[in-house]
């Protein structure tokens, strides 16, 4: 009887057959539908973007991840599959590699590997290729002519730029936030994912297959997709019905990147809560928070940002809904005995573990009186007052000049043929050059009026700012009150995210639209959308924000200005112009 | 306190103790104004100039400031120091004052500055608290500057706005961003613990080999 061994072992007794390798298998498993639905619908250049950024995730792992053998058990190729699904058609391939390469090193290996990560990785890694590559990452090249052709340049070199095509398919989402003729993509397209959009995201139909397929073997925790599908339903439908949203719901549901993120990614075993309690409550967090940042937010898409917001609520979501131990005595009853008996023992430990050492008597001090503190403290004020007065009188005037050369100079920019100019206050409702007494400069609205060399009025120079997308924006900008169009604008302050925003100023074509006469009110067009009425301004691509926020200023300042230079203004200067050269 | 050798108190700060890198100190400016190696400069000189006048002056009048109200004199003469710097460099240099904005009022919080003045000047002579203060400067510059060729060369291709990659390049945008800053502060760090590691496994390496040996 050798053969029935009694094994005498430790706890657990009961092993599953599953493993981390099984469970991930399966998810590359039910993901070949959506990956063969992308070559079919974006060509051949899908596969090699997909390709690139396991190669990315896969190399990572390889290098840095600390546990032998982590490379088999397919996390690493599901982090490079999801994060390529999330890019758009034509993304560049050195980009995709190091977005790959990012998401793991910053968003798993750091943390210990899988399992102790707080953030999906492939979402880390996408969030650092929207903040790093803005322009490439929302650039959807049209489809190709024939399936086999590549879209855009996802073979630049690396580190150069991609050439971009001139012409972009706007994805649902955009055409509805940003589009001239907002349409509304029907729910068939969505759902078999015949539109625009990223390499995964398109085809509800296929998603929603792999996700059961999943949820079936039991793989994926359903409450999680459930709740965020349930509460961006709620949500949109809340805000469509009150008229502030032109999302409706059901297309809130099918376009995008919901699909993909709430079944593949919010339901990451790792970074999603234990309970289904919580699930709910992450799912509810994440549906709300893809709604408002989909109404509201900067950008067309923010399933990611909700995502990766709501996992790092996960703690805190898991400690709320942390079910009673069995046996353990009731949350509210017995509370304070439970608390007593804690804390009296943890006094023991410390008492023995950290023995509290005798207080000594404090060395002597000599006693410094009061009056003593005050003195020394005001004779360093005194000091540090005087030295800051002296620095001041010297360079006062110097700050003081460059100043006013600075706005000189942009007046006259603004003004094109002038050379001099007379500065006007706004005194109740009528121009004047003087204030009244005893008023301070600071508090008057002003504007400038130009003359040309025979002193015959050029143009009225108006300084405005408001809230930008960063910050004040500020600018100057020349206006001709007779035939009613402007003669120049320029940036005077502006903090707008570099390489986008601040194209406002760096622009050239751009800025030179404003001194080529437009007819305020101004309205804003896409570039190359407009109809070539006199009051259009091309919008800057990827800075729509920041280019509306300069036609609203000019268009607020002469709404504002308007009445006032029609009671009439000065033909000629005044006596006393400044009548400075040109710098 | 053990007793150093002036040399040694210059060379200290600048590697060794390096203020941002090791100390993790001033670490506000060493994030925030980064975004060029220009920035970095002149962040990097307001400073230098800053903490050198106070040290030299915090330490020749010591003896008459009461230790009740010592930090708050500290303070009140750094905060005078950091407004001569703001007006001269807003005087001399406006585009680059424009260019730091608010940071330049804000050395007065530094706590790199104050850090020196209550653990080294309120305690020593003059010439060697302002052999401390330049070291601790110089080391300061040295960190911001790798900080600011770093996110310079990757977020806009250039370093010190010379073009090193010609017009293609593909600007890293979130490097000249806050969040640029933070990346970058890790990346360097997490080379340096690396290093370290590396350099007290081969010393360890070693002394057992000189054991089996003897």
């Amino acid at each position: 009887m050798t053969d029935s061994i009694v094994r005498v072992t430790a706890s657990p007794h009961l092993r599953s057959t599953e493993s981390t390798t099984k469970i991930m298998w399966s998810v590359v498993i039910s993901l070949v539908p959506v990956v063969a639905s992308s070559i079919f619908f974006f060509g051949p250049g899908a596969i090699f973007i997909l390709l690139a950024c396991c190669a990315g995730c896969l190399l990572a792992e390889r290098c840095f991840g600390s546990r032998p053998g982590s490379l088999a058990d397919g996390s690493a190729m599901i982090t490079g599959l999801l994060l390529g699904l999330t890019l758009p058609p034509g993304f560049p391939l050195w980009m995709a590699f190091l977005g790959g390469a990012f998401g793991m090193v910053f968003g798993k290996i750091i943390f210990g590997g899988l399992g102790q990560n707080i953030f999906n990785p492939a979402l880390v890694g996408r969030a650092f290729l929207q903040a790093a590559f803005p322009v490439a990452i929302t650039t959807w090249p049209a489809k190709a002519e024939h399936w086999s052709m590549f879209q855009g340049d996802i073979f630049a070199i690396p580190l150069f730029s991609p050439a971009m095509d001139a012409v972009t398919e706007a994805t649902p989402l955009g055409n509805l936030k940003f589009g001239d003729d907002p349409i509304v993509t029907s729910i068939f397209d969505l759902f078999f994912g015949t539109t625009g959009g990223s390499l995964g995201e398109t085809s509800a139909l296929l998603l929603l297959l792999g996700g059961l397929y999943l949820a079936l073997r039991g793989h994926l925790n359903w409450h999680i997709p459930v709740s965020i599908f349930v509460s961006v339903f709620l949500f949109s439908g809340l805000f469509f019905t009150l008229g502030i949203s032109p999302f409706p719901p059901l297309f809130m549901l099918f376009s995008g990147g919901l699909m993909l993120g709430a079944i593949y990614m919010a339901t990451d075993m790792v970074t999603s809560p234990v309970t289904n309690r919580g699930c709910w409550i992450f799912g509810f967090g994440i549906g709300l928070l893809v709604t408002l940042i989909r109404i509201w937010g900067g950008l067309p898409e923010g399933v990611m940002y909700a995502i990766l917001l709501m996992n790092a609520m996960v703690p805190f979501i898991d400690r709320a809904t942390q079910p009673q131990l069995f046996g353990s005595a009731p949350k509210d009853g017995g509370k304070e005995g439970g608390k007593e008996g804690v804390r009296a023992m943890t006094d023991v430990v410390r008492s023995e573990e950290f023995p509290v050492p005798v207080s000594q008597p404090a060395p002597e001090q000599k006693k410094v009186s009061t009056f003593n503190l005050i003195a020394t403290l005001t004779i360093i004020g005194a000091l540090a007052g005087l030295l800051i007065v002296l620095v001041d009188q010297h360079t006062r005037p110097i700050i003081d000049k460059y100043r006013a050369e600075q706005l000189q100079k942009a007046v006259y920019e603004v003004l094109p043929g002038a050379t001099s100019y007379a500065t006007y206050y706004l005194v109740g409702n009528s121009l004047s050059l003087t204030l009244p007494q005893a008023a301070k400069v600071s508090e008057y609205k002003r504007v400038y009026i130009g003359y040309d060399a025979a002193l015959q009025i050029k143009g009225v120079a108006i300084e405005r700012g408001e809230p930008g997308f960063q910050d004040i924006v500020r600018l100057i900008f020349g206006y001709d009150p007779h035939t009613a169009t402007l003669l120049g604008m320029k940036v005077l302050e502006s903090k707008e995210t570099p390489g986008l925003g601040d194209k406002i100023f760096k622009d050239q074509a751009f800025v030179d639209q404003f001194f080529a006469g437009p007819q305020p009110p101004l309205v804003a067009v896409k570039a190359g959308a407009g109809k070539g009425r006199p009051n259009e301004i091309d919008t800057i691509t990827g800075a729509t924000i920041s280019s509306k926020v300069v036609i609203d200023i000019i268009n607020h300042a002469l709404q504002e200005w308007t009445p006032v230079l029609d009671q009439g203004i000065p033909l000629t200067p005044p006596a006393a112009v400044n009548d400075e050269a040109k710098q | 306190m053990r007793s150093t050798t002036p040399s040694q108190d210059f060379i200290r700060g600048i590697w060794v103790e390096n203020p941002v890198l090791i100390q993790m100190l001033g670490l506000c400016p060493a994030l925030a104004v980064t975004n060029s190696v220009k920035n970095a400069l002149a962040m990097s000189a307001a400073t230098f100039f800053v903490i050198c006048c106070s040290s030299v002056l915090i330490s020749s009048c010591k003896r008459f400031i009461p230790s009740e109200v010592r930090i708050a004199a500290y303070i009140l003469v750094i905060a005078s120091f950091v407004t001569l710097a703001d007006m001269l460099l807003q005087a001399y240099s406006p585009v680059q004052h424009k260019e730091l904005g608010a940071f330049i009022p804000l050395i007065v919080v530094n706590c790199m500055i104050l850090g020196r003045q209550e653990a080294f000047s309120s305690k020593n002579n003059v010439l060697r608290s302002l052999l401390d203060a330049a070291g601790t400067g110089i080391g300061f510059t040295i960190a911001l500057v790798m900080m600011g060729g770093f996110r310079e060369i990757l977020g806009t291709g250039t370093f010190l706005e010379i073009p090193l990659f010609g017009p293609n390049f593909e600007h890293w945008v979130v490097m000249v961003l806050p969040a640029g800053g933070f990346l970058t502060l890790g990346f360097i760090l997490l080379a340096m613990g690396f290093i370290e590691e590396r350099k007290k496994a081969g010393k360890v390496e070693k002394a057992e080999k000189a054991e089996k040996a003897s």
